[in-house]
C-alpha cells in the first residue's frame, strides 16, 4: 500500500563555535555542516498489518515518519501510496490516513470532546450514517463515552490520548501513523489503545505504523518491526525471527531449592543479570561477555540448583542487542 | 469548496461554544464597546479642540479611525489567532498534524482561530464609519456607500495580507510570536490618525512597505475630491486596487514559508 | 520588609530573564511614543498652545506625551491578568501556603514588573525621543512630588485592578470586563488626551473620578502647571481614595479567598 524507497534526508545546521569570539565569527561567516538524519531507508506497508518503527532516540524515526506522511520533503528517494505521491496528492492522501503524534493535540481544547469529533466529521466529510456507526464502535472500544461532554482541557492524559485516537480514526483511515502514542499512559488507556488498533487492523484492514519505546506495545501489537539506527534500517522482520537470529543475550531459567540462598544480584559478574521470583531464577547472559557456565557457576556457588532450562529472550533485550550491533557496525 | 464548508462548520461550532455562557459573552462585548467608545471620544475631543488634524476634520478623522478598525476586525476574525499561534504550533510539532488534514493548512488554522468578538467589534466600527460618512461634506449617497464597502473590502485584504505576511515570519524565526504581535498590533495603530502628520520617510514606509495608508488615508483623501478629478477618484478607489496585490503577496509569503518548512522541518 | 525586598528582586530578575522580550517591549514603547509625539507635535505646532492654567510649550507637550506613554500600564490593570493566570493555573493554592501570602506575592510581583517595565522599556524610549525632540525636567521638589504621586497612583490602580479581578472571577467568570475599565481609565485619566483639552462637562467628570490621579496629577506637577495648593489637594484626594479602596480590597480578598484557591488546579 505504502512504499518508500531509498529515503534520504539531509539538514544543514549552523556549527556553533564556543566563546564570544566564536559567536561573533558565526554571525559574520556562519559555518554550515550537512547532517544526514536519514540515510537510505526503504520500507513497505500493507493493509491490516501493524508495524513497529523502532530505534534509539535520534535514530531518524520521526524524520522518516514525516517523510512517509509527506510533511517533510526527502532530499532524495521517493514515497508512493497506491501509486500516488503523498506530497503531490496531499488532499487525496490525507483523507485516507490518520495520525496521532505524541502529545500534540488536534482536539479543540475549550470544547467538549463531542464537538471535536463533530469537527472531524466535517473535516473528512464523513456521511451521517457512517459517522454514527464508526463513532459508536470507537467510543465503545476506547471507553470514552463517559466524558464526551467534558471540555478536552479537563481530561486526564489517558482520556485525552484515547480521544485523540478516536478523532484520528473516525474516517476509517487506510493507514494510521502513530508517533509514541502511549507515552505516559496508564494501564487502562494502554489496553484500550491496543484493543482498538487490533480491531481496526482486523476489522477495517487498517495498516498501522507505530513508533514506540515501550516493549509492551511491541509485544501486544507488532507483527513486524523495522529497526532504524543512525538513519539506516538495521533490521526488518518479525520479532520472533529477530530473537532467533539477532539476539546476543540468552536466558536461563533455573529452579533453586531455597530462594534465600541465592547470591545478591549486585554481585553478578559482568554480562550476567539475575531476576528472582521465589525459587524461580531468571539469568540473562550477554554472550559476548559471559558464558552459560560462568552464570551457573556463580549461581550454584552458594545454593543448590534443582533444574535449568533455556528461556526466551525478552523483546527489550533483543532491541538492546539490535541497537548495539548497529552501533558497532557504524563504528 | 470543501475548505469553505469546513471553515463555516467550525465557525458555527466555535460560536456555539462561546454562546454557551450568554451572559459572559454579552459582558465581554459590552466591555469591548466601552473600550473603543472611550478611544473614539478621546479622538473627538482632540478634533474638537484643535480643529483639523493633518488636514482632516472630524468626519474624515472618524472615517480614518473607523476604517482602520473595521478592516482590522474583519481580517482579524480568522487571522489574528493564526498570527498568534503559528510559531508555537511549529515549535511544539503540532503543525505537522495540520499538514495531515484534508484541507489547506491555512484554512485549517483559520477555522481554529475564529474569534467571535471580532465581528461584533467590526459591526461597531462599521456603524462609526456610517456615522462619519453622514457627517462628511460629501454626504451619504449610493455612490459613497459603494465607496465605503469597496474601501472596507480593500482594507480587509490589506490588513489580512499584512497579517499573513507577518505571521509567516514564524516559519523562519523561532520564538517570533511577540515580534509578530508587535508588528501587527503596534504598526497598525500608527494609521489610527492620518499619515500626513508623520515625516515623509514614515509616510513612505506606510505607503510602500506596509501599505496600511491605503486602508484609510488615501481613500478618505480621495473621497472629498472624487467628483472633481479622475486622479482623486482613483485615489478614493485605491484600497481595493492595493488590497488585491497585498493579499496575494501575503499568501505568496505564506506559501514560501510552508515550502521552507517542508524542506527544513520545524 | 526584607522578605518583600527579596521578593521584589526575584520578580524583577524573572521579568528581566527574557531579554528578547525586553527588547521587543522597548521597541513597542518607542513605536507608540513616537507616533503619539508626532501626532501631538503636529497638533500644537512649534509655538505651543494656551490652556486655562497657562501656556504649554512644544517641549511641554512632548514631555507630557512621553511620560504618559511611559506610564501607560497604569491604565491597563495588568494585575487582573496576573490574578486570573495564577488562579487558572492553580498557582494561587500554592501561593497561600508561602509565608508572604497571596496578596503580598501578587503586589510584589506587580510592583517589580511596573518598575522593571519603566526602566527597561519606557526609559529607552524616553531618552531617545526626549533627546531628539526636547524634554522638560523640573526642580527636584517637583520631581519628588510627581514620583510620589506615581507610586500612590500605582497603588490606586493596582487596588482597583485587584477588585476588578476578584469580582470578575467570582461573579462573572470573565476577566474581559477589564477592557471597559481600561477604556474609561485611559480616557478620564489624561492618558490619551490631557485633561486641559477636555470640554467642561467631561473635565468635571474626570476630576470627580479617581483616575485623574494616575496621569493628570503627576504630569501637571512635573510640568509646573499645578501650584503647591493643588499638589496638596492631589495628595489629599489620593489618600482619601486609598482609604476607601484598601478596606474594599481586603474585604474582597476575604470574601473570595476560599473559592480562588480551589479554582483551577
Amino acid at each position: 500500500m505504502l512504499n518508500a524507497r531509498d529515503l534520504v534526508k539531509e539538514f544543514r545546521v549552523a556549527r556553533r563555535e564556543p566563546g564570544l569570539a566564536g559567536a561573533l565569527r558565526g554571525l559574520l561567516r556562519p559555518r554550515e555542516t550537512t547532517l544526514r538524519a536519514v540515510d537510505g531507508v526503504s520500507l513497505a506497508l500493507s493493509g491490516s498489518e501493524i508495524v513497529g518503527l523502532l530505534g534509539p532516540n535520534g535514530a531518524g524515526k520521526s524524520t522518516t515518519l514525516k517523510m512517509l506522511t509527506g510533511v517533510l520533503d526527502p532530499t532524495s528517494g521517493r514515497v508512493d501510496f497506491e501509486g500516488r505521491s503523498p506530497r503531490a496528492d496531499r488532499r487525496w492522501f490525507t483523507r485516507r490516513i490518520g495520525a496521532v503524534f505524541g502529545q500534540r493535540t488536534q482536539l479543540w481544547w475549550e470544547l467538549p470532546l463531542r464537538d471535536s469529533l463533530a469537527a472531524a466529521k466535517a473535516l473528512y466529510e464523513i456521511p451521517d450514517a457512517t459517522f454514527a456507526r464508526t463513532r459508536a464502535a470507537l467510543v465503545a472500544e476506547l471507553e470514552i463515552g463517559s466524558f464526551l461532554h467534558v471540555p478536552v482541557r479537563q481530561l486526564s492524559l489517558g482520556q485525552k490520548m484515547r480521544a485523540e485516537l478516536c478523532a484520528a480514526m473516525l474516517h476509517r483511515p487506510r493507514l494510521l501513523f502513530l508517533d509514541e502514542p502511549t507515552l505516559g499512559l496508564d494501564l487502562e488507556a494502554r489496553a484500550a489503545f491496543h484493543r482498538v488498533l487490533r480491531t481496526a487492523s482486523r476489522g477495517w484492514g487498517t495498516g498501522v505504523l507505530l513508533t514506540t519505546h515501550d516493549v509492551a506495545d511491541i509485544d501486544a501489537l507488532c507483527e513486524r518491526i523495522v529497526v532504524i539506527c543512525g538513519g539506516r534500517v538495521a533490521y526488518s522482520g518479525s520479532v520472533g525471527a529477530a530473537k532467533a537470529s539477532h539476539a546476543r543475550r540468552t536466558r536461563l531459567v533455573c529452579t533453586v531449592r531455597r530462594s534465600a540462598d541465592t547470591p545478591p544480584p549486585r554481585t553478578a559478574p559482568p554480562g550476567i543479570e539475575m531476576v528472582r521470583e521465589g525459587v524461580r531464577v531468571v539469568l540473562t547472559i550477554d554472550r559476548a561477555r559471559a558464558t552459560r557456565e560462568d552464570a551457573l557457576a556463580w549461581l550454584g556457588a552458594g545454593c543448590e540448583i534443582l533444574a535449568e532450562a533455556p528461556g526466551e529472550v525478552s523483546t527489550g533485550d533483543l532491541l538492546l542487542d539490535l541497537y548495539g550491533a548497529a552501533r558497532a557496525v557504524a563504528a | 469548496m470543501g475548505g469553505l464548508r469546513f471553515l463555516l462548520a467550525q465557525t458555527g461550532l466555535a460560536l456555539q461554544a462561546r454562546m454557551h455562557d450568554r451572559f459572559n459573552f454579552v459582558i465581554e462585548q459590552v466591555s469591548n464597546v466601552v473600550f473603543y467608545l472611550c478611544a473614539t471620544v478621546a479622538l473627538a475631543i482632540i478634533v474638537m479642540r484643535f480643529g483639523r488634524i493633518g488636514g482632516f476634520g472630524l468626519a474624515e478623522m472618524m472615517l480614518v479611525y473607523g476604517l482602520n478598525l473595521v478592516s482590522y476586525f474583519i481580517a482579524g476574525t480568522y487571522l489574528w489567532g493564526v498570527a498568534r499561534t503559528l510559531e508555537g504550533s511549529i515549535r511544539s510539532g503540532a503543525f505537522d498534524l495540520v499538514l495531515l488534514k484534508p484541507v489547506g493548512p491555512l484554512v485549517f488554522l483559520m477555522a481554529r482561530s475564529f474569534e467571535p468578538s471580532m465581528p461584533v467589534k467590526a459591526a461597531g466600527a462599521f456603524a462609526l464609519c456610517l456615522y462619519a460618512l453622514t457627517l462628511h461634506d460629501i454626504g451619504a449617497s449610493p455612490a459613497t456607500s459603494i465607496w465605503l464597502l469597496a474601501t472596507i473590502v480593500g482594507g480587509t485584504l490589506i490588513q489580512g495580507g499584512i497579517m499573513l505576511a507577518f505571521s509567516s515570519i514564524g516559519f523562519w524565526v523561532s520564538g517570533s510570536r511577540d515580534l509578530v504581535e508587535l508588528l501587527i498590533y503596534g504598526v497598525r495603530r500608527t494609521v489610527d490618525v492620518p499619515i500626513s502628520i508623520y515625516p515623509a520617510p514614515v509616510q513612505l514606509v506606510l505607503t510602500v512597505v506596509v501599505p496600511y495608508a491605503f486602508v484609510n488615508y488615501y481613500p478618505v483623501l480621495g473621497l472629498a475630491g472624487s467628483t472633481e478629478s479622475a486622479g482623486m477618484a482613483a485615489l478614493a478607489a485605491s484600497a481595493l486596487a492595493v488590497g488585491l496585490p497585498c493579499a496575494a503577496a501575503g499568501s505568496a509569503l505564506w506559501r514560501l514559508g510552508l515550502r521552507r518548512y517542508r524542506a527544513a522541518g520545524g | 520588609m526584607r522578605s518583600l525586598l527579596a521578593l521584589l528582586r526575584i520578580e524583577a530578575a524573572a521579568s528581566l530573564a527574557d531579554r528578547r522580550l525586553a527588547v521587543l517591549g522597548a521597541m513597542h514603547k518607542l513605536l507608540l511614543a513616537g507616533a503619539q509625539v508626532l501626532l501631538w507635535s503636529s497638533l500644537v505646532g512649534p509655538e505651543g498652545t494656551t490652556i486655562d492654567g497657562g501656556h504649554l510649550s512644544h517641549a511641554d507637550v512632548v514631555t507630557y506625551v512621553l511620560l504618559a506613554t511611559a506610564l501607560a500600564s497604569l491604565a491597563e490593570f495588568p494585575v487582573v491578568d496576573t490574578i486570573n493566570d495564577r488562579v487558572a493555573r492553580g498557582q494561587a493554592a500554592v501561593d497561600v501556603l508561602r509565608p508572604p501570602g497571596f496578596p503580598m506575592l501578587v503586589l510584589a510581583g506587580e510592583l517589580a514588573r511596573f518598575v522593571v517595565g519603566l526602566v527597561t522599556q519606557a526609559l529607552p524610549a524616553l531618552v531617545v525621543l526626549g533627546a531628539v525632540l526636547g524634554f522638560v525636567t523640573p526642580g527636584p521638589d517637583r520631581v519628588a512630588a510627581a514620583l510620589l504621586l506615581v507610586v500612590g497612583g500605582w497603588l490606586l490602580a493596582t487596588l482597583v485592578g485587584w477588585c476588578i479581578a476578584i469580582a470578575a472571577l467570582r461573579l462573572l467568570d470573565t476577566t474581559q470586563v477589564k477592557y471597559a475599565f481600561q477604556g474609561v481609565t485611559a480616557l478620564f485619566s489624561g492618558a490619551l488626551v490631557p485633561l486641559w483639552f477636555f470640554p467642561e462637562p467631561l473635565r468635571a467628570i474626570a476630576e470627580a473620578l479617581p483616575f485623574h490621579l494616575l496621569f493628570h496629577a503627576p504630569l501637571s506637577v512635573w510640568l509646573g502647571l499645578a501650584g503647591w495648593a493643588e499638589i496638596v489637594r492631589f495628595f489629599a484626594v489620593l489618600a482619601l481614595w486609598l482609604c476607601v479602596l484598601v478596606p474594599v480590597a481586603v474585604a474582597a480578598w476575604h470574601w473570595s479567598r476560599a473559592e480562588m484557591v480551589v479554582h483551577g488546579g
